[in-house]
């Protein structure tokens, strides 16, 4: 925005030169430049304390620079540097004097308006600098945040608590990725012992994810303060579970409770810490609800690992886990706990705590020996997920079915044995995870790709295993094409491999054998035009090859392809505005790693091409959220629901206004 | 933040043969600043190496070995450069030097693991010094056994996959479980002020010779004091809690002008951080040796480190800020 407003300033006067004796472009354009370095240089300077050293870069430069209109921009840095100089000196008349004239040319910069207030808070102006930071919010409204925190920061030192409250409010909600000022909103909470906490509780909850470290100091001040409102059953919950996901729940934790809060659910806990592998812990409080169970699970999940690590100890970490699966009793137990809006923690503890004691057994025969105890935890699974089943909660059933189906397939169980029921086998939970896994894809509400080669690859091997090969086959078509997703393209070829030996369709065979040929040239560095005569296999959607696949393929191909005619700038050019605008109108969702790589390349490639700056190089490559501006979504390992690439505003007006030039 | 000294009036000694009186605008107290350290020049942070190593067998079949470096030394940097972001107390390099965090992608013990082949994968992070292990931990965890399309396919993709894990790391973690252990500086000045009553020397405040703006280290972080006194029994260990203030700013610039700026920071007195501290008051100043200041917590500040805005920050070079 800086660099448009000046811009717009300068570039009419750029445009209107050179007239009679007046400076060239190049001349202004070399000017400021100077100006530029000199202002490096002094900053460097006066990191040393070579003030006089600084001073003097400064005055020559700014000699330099000269007094011409278009020079405004080089000696307004230099006059900021020269009042920024003096501040570091302490020489707040001469600090001033400059700030003042920045100012007086740029009136809403936000950085000499705040430098100028700090400096009238030192020399005890405080009503001045308040005005200044009030100037600073309402006229740069593009670092607002910072100056709503450097204003918060000047009514905290002064005592006035609620009124610094009220701007690192403004702070928090313009960085929304800052940590600082949702600290300084609970710093400003501990110094006011007074004052009402019900907002610091709701804000503490919408904080979790992001910033844990923050909100667990949100959290104990609520649980030290003793908070008595509706909400303090939930503090008291989160609280417990945020520790057992980041740290470790002790008795020591507990200290802060003060007298008299909470003291059953308390008490509880403290009682269960004293022994969590004590059999038959029953918990009362913690009971009453799905999100209180979900708590504990957490707790005898994490409690379990930990002992499991320091003891070594199998038969006590069997014993905590058995204990804790024996609280769910019923299926619906952890039902209500799943808030669609979020990841069901309470299953995926639940889970996790099922799998790790099925994995215990499996290691330490002698936990179980009859296999009794598997049984129970099968049977157990089988009963809960038919509640998610009926609620068409596809992101729970899925986690069933993958456990289940792991469960089965690492004894080798793929079909059910006579006496069992028929959905004990890999293969049918294999398939029931794969069906979920689709259901997530076309719920126009998830629309969340996931390629699962592995699992796929495991369904085949099923087939083969109970000797149905055409159903192995066309499962290791449907392997290699999730391989391709991922960009596995060794596991592609494999799995293409045991797809043809057992006489797999030989279109489709054909189909994808062409497509990972077109990959693998061009990881070898060929360039490959897209298009329905030379590459016509990637607009043929057929059988189980459909359009979504072939999408994403193209988005692949297209992009690589531009990347590796780089040496050819105006093709590479022309194919990367086509991938582009192919992946943003089509809204090709974005595989893993390799296809994060593959849209920051084609970004910087077409940054490059158009003089576009990176304005968006700090910002995180991802976001969990849904972003206000454009964005294409992205499935990574390690998250169950799909993340968010934004598009860089400025460079996809850009693309989408150019059209690729002829090749 | 930057919390300037103030409300004191300071007697400075450089050593134990020279001292001044040293008088401050808002003056109440007199406070003996005891050199006590070695060092009084500008220090700069401590550099960390880092070390990336991948030792899951998932990895090492699918990769060649050159292809397992290629993914390390990618990872290495990715580490590095999240580090120097988010870390920003350390220095933290590739390149030797005598403190070293080590990183390895490895499978957790049993523990967390999946049935069969599946298991967690953790980052274990090892910190040692001058070669000797000081500490080491497991609890980082990277993936954990429910992924099922964290399938590999060119180390490129690999390493770049391992660098999302460090978008945002767990600095508690990290901080709490490793880096704690590498002095933030081996020095310190300590500022001794006499109470009025017994002319009996206290602690008022530690000066840690780096610059506050480039530690970024905000309220709710925790600094240790590791020091050594000649007791009765000879010379006895002590370590004491203290609390970061931000820059060194008395009320007189003058008086100690090489500490203006630094990180500066207050004895923890609150129970039961202050018995070390009565320990520490108990010994005469003289007798007392700095062994090293340690960052027990770290609670960055991620909006700036310096409240006055710089001229490459001001908006006014072209670049932004």
């Amino acid at each position: 925005m800086r660099i448009m407003r000046l811009l717009v300033c300068v570039l009419p006067l750029l445009l209107a030169l050179p007239a009679r004796g007046q400076l060239s472009a190049e001349e202004v354009i070399r000017r400021n430049s100077q100006g530029q370095a000199a202002a490096a240089t002094a900053q460097v300077l006066a990191a040393k304390s070579q003030w006089k050293e600084a001073e003097a870069k400064l005055q020559e430069a700014e000699r330099q620079c000269g007094t011409e209109a278009p020079t405004q921009p080089c000696r307004l840095l230099l006059t900021y540097s020269m009042a920024w100089v003096a501040q570091q000196q302490g020489d707040t008349d001469r600090a001033r004097t400059y700030y003042q004239r920045v100012l007086k040319e740029a009136p809403s910069n936000g950085a000499a308006l705040n430098n100028l207030a700090l400096l009238e808070v030192a020399a005890g102006h405080g009503t001045t600098a308040e005005a200044l930071w009030t100037r600073a919010i309402d006229g740069d409204p593009q670092h607002a945040g910072q100056w709503a925190l450097q204003l918060g920061e000047y009514y905290s030192r002064n005592a006035r608590y609620s009124d610094a409250l009220r701007q690192y409010q403004v702070a928090a909600n313009r960085l929304p990725d800052a940590e600082t000022p949702r600290r300084r909103i609970v710093e400003s909470y501990v110094r006011m012992p007074d004052g009402a906490l019900n907002e610091l509780a709701t804000q503490a909850f919408a904080w979790e994810p992001l910033f844990p470290s923050t909100t667990r100091i949100a959290y104990e001040l609520l649980v030290k303060r003793g908070f008595a409102e509706p909400s303090s059953d939930q503090i008291l919950l989160r609280w417990i579970s945020l520790i057992s996901e980041h740290d470790r729940v002790t008795e020591a934790t507990l200290a802060i409770v003060p007298e008299g809060w909470k003291t059953g659910p308390v008490g509880e806990l403290r009682s269960y810490l004293k022994d969590p592998t004590a059999p038959g812990f029953q918990w009362g409080w913690w009971r009453q609800s799905p999100a209180r169970i979900s708590g504990t699970l957490e707790l005898a999940s994490a409690t379990g690992k930990q002992l499991l690590r320091e003891t070594r100890d199998a038969t006590r970490t069997a014993s905590c886990w058995e204990s804790a699966l024996n609280w769910v009793s019923t299926p619906d137990m952890l039902m209500d706990a799943h808030n669609s809006d979020a990841p069901n923690t309470g299953l995926s503890s639940f889970l996790d705590l099922t799998q790790n004691l099925a994995s215990l057994y499996y290691h330490y025969p002698s936990l179980d020996p009859t296999g009794r105890k598997l049984d129970r935890i099968v049977r157990s699974l089988f009963e809960s997920k038919g509640m998610y089943i009926s609620r068409g909660d596809w992101e729970a059933t899925q986690n069933y079915h993958t456990t289940l189906a792991l469960i089965y397939a690492d004894r080798g169980i793929w079909n059910p044995k006579s006496d069992t029921f028929y959905a004990a086998g890999a293969i049918f939970q294999l398939r029931a995870a794969l069906d979920d896994a689709n259901r997530r894809f076309h719920d126009p509400q998830q629309k969340f790709f996931q390629p699962l080669p592995e699992l796929k690859e495991k369904l085949a091997e099923g087939y083969v295993q109970t000797n149905q090969s055409q159903r192995a086959a066309a499962q290791y078509l449907s392997a290699a094409a999730a391989y391709l997703d991922v960009d596995a393209l060794d596991a592609a070829q494999k799995t293409l491999s045991k797809a043809r030996e057992l006489g797999s369709s030989p279109e489709t065979t054909r189909q994808l054998t062409n497509i990972l040929d077109t990959r693998q040239k061009l990881l070898r560095g060929t360039p490959v035009e897209v298009s329905p005569e030379k590459t016509p296999w990637l607009f043929q959607p057929a059988g189980p090859i459909d359009q979504e696949f072939l999408k994403r393929q193209t988005f692949k191909i297209s992009v690589d392809s531009a990347i590796s005619r780089a040496g050819d700038t105006e093709s590479a050019q022309a194919q990367a505005i086509k991938a582009y605008q192919f992946a943003t109108q089509q809204q090709v969702p974005l595989v893993g790693a390799g296809d994060l790589v593959r849209w920051r390349r084609l970004e910087s490639q077409l940054r490059a091409n158009t003089n576009t700056p990176d304005v968006r190089r700090h910002a995180p490559a991802f976001s969990e959220a849904k972003p206000s501006g454009k964005s294409l979504q992205l499935t990574i390992p390690g998250h169950s629901r799909a993340a968010q690439v934004e598009l860089d505003p400025q460079l996809s007006k850009k693309v989408m206004l150019s059209s690729a030039p002829q090749q | 933040m930057w919390s300037p000294v103030r409300g004191i009036s300071v007697r400075a000694s450089r050593s134990a043969a020279g001292r001044c009186l040293l008088r401050a605008a808002f003056v109440c107290l007199p406070i003996l600043i005891g050199s006590l350290a070695v060092a009084q020049g500008l220090q700069s942070k401590t550099d960390v190496q880092v070390t990336f190593r991948v030792a899951t067998q998932r990895y090492t079949d699918h990769f060649s070995a050159d292809e397992v470096r290629r993914i390390e030394q990618a990872v290495q940097q990715a580490l590095v450069d999240a580090l120097n972001r988010q870390v920003t107390f350390l220095s933290f390099t590739r390149d030797d030097q005598p403190s070293r965090l080590a990183v390895v992608l490895k499978y957790s013990d049993f523990a967390g693991t999946g049935a069969g082949a599946r298991r967690d994968t953790i980052f274990r992070i090892e910190v040692s010094i001058l070669g000797q292990v000081v500490t080491s931990n497991e609890d980082w965890l990277y993936k954990g056994w429910t992924q099922f399309y964290d399938v590999l396919s060119t180390p490129e993709i690999a390493a770049t996959e391992i660098g999302l894990a460090f978008a945002k790391l767990p600095i508690d973690h990290l901080v709490g479980k490793g880096l704690s252990h590498i002095p933030l500086s081996p020095t310190a000045h300590l500022v001794w002020r006499k109470a009025t009553q017994d002319n009996v020397g206290r602690v008022a405040a530690v000066v840690i010779p780096i610059p506050a703006s480039q530690l970024c280290m905000d309220d709710g972080s925790r600094l240790a004091l590791s020091s050594q006194f000649s007791g009765d029994f000879g010379q006895q260990p002590v370590e004491t809690v203290v609390v970061p203030q931000g820059e060194f700013r008395p009320a007189d610039p003058s008086l100690l002008p090489q500490d203006v700026g630094h990180l500066f920071g207050i004895p923890s007195r609150a129970s039961p951080d202050d018995q070390p501290w009565a320990v520490l008051d108990s010994a005469a100043e003289d007798k007392v040796s700095v062994k090293g200041i340690f960052v027990r917590e770290y609670k960055p500040i991620d909006t700036g480190c310096s409240p006055v805005i710089q001229p490459s920050n001001s908006g006014l070079t072209g670049g932004g800020q």
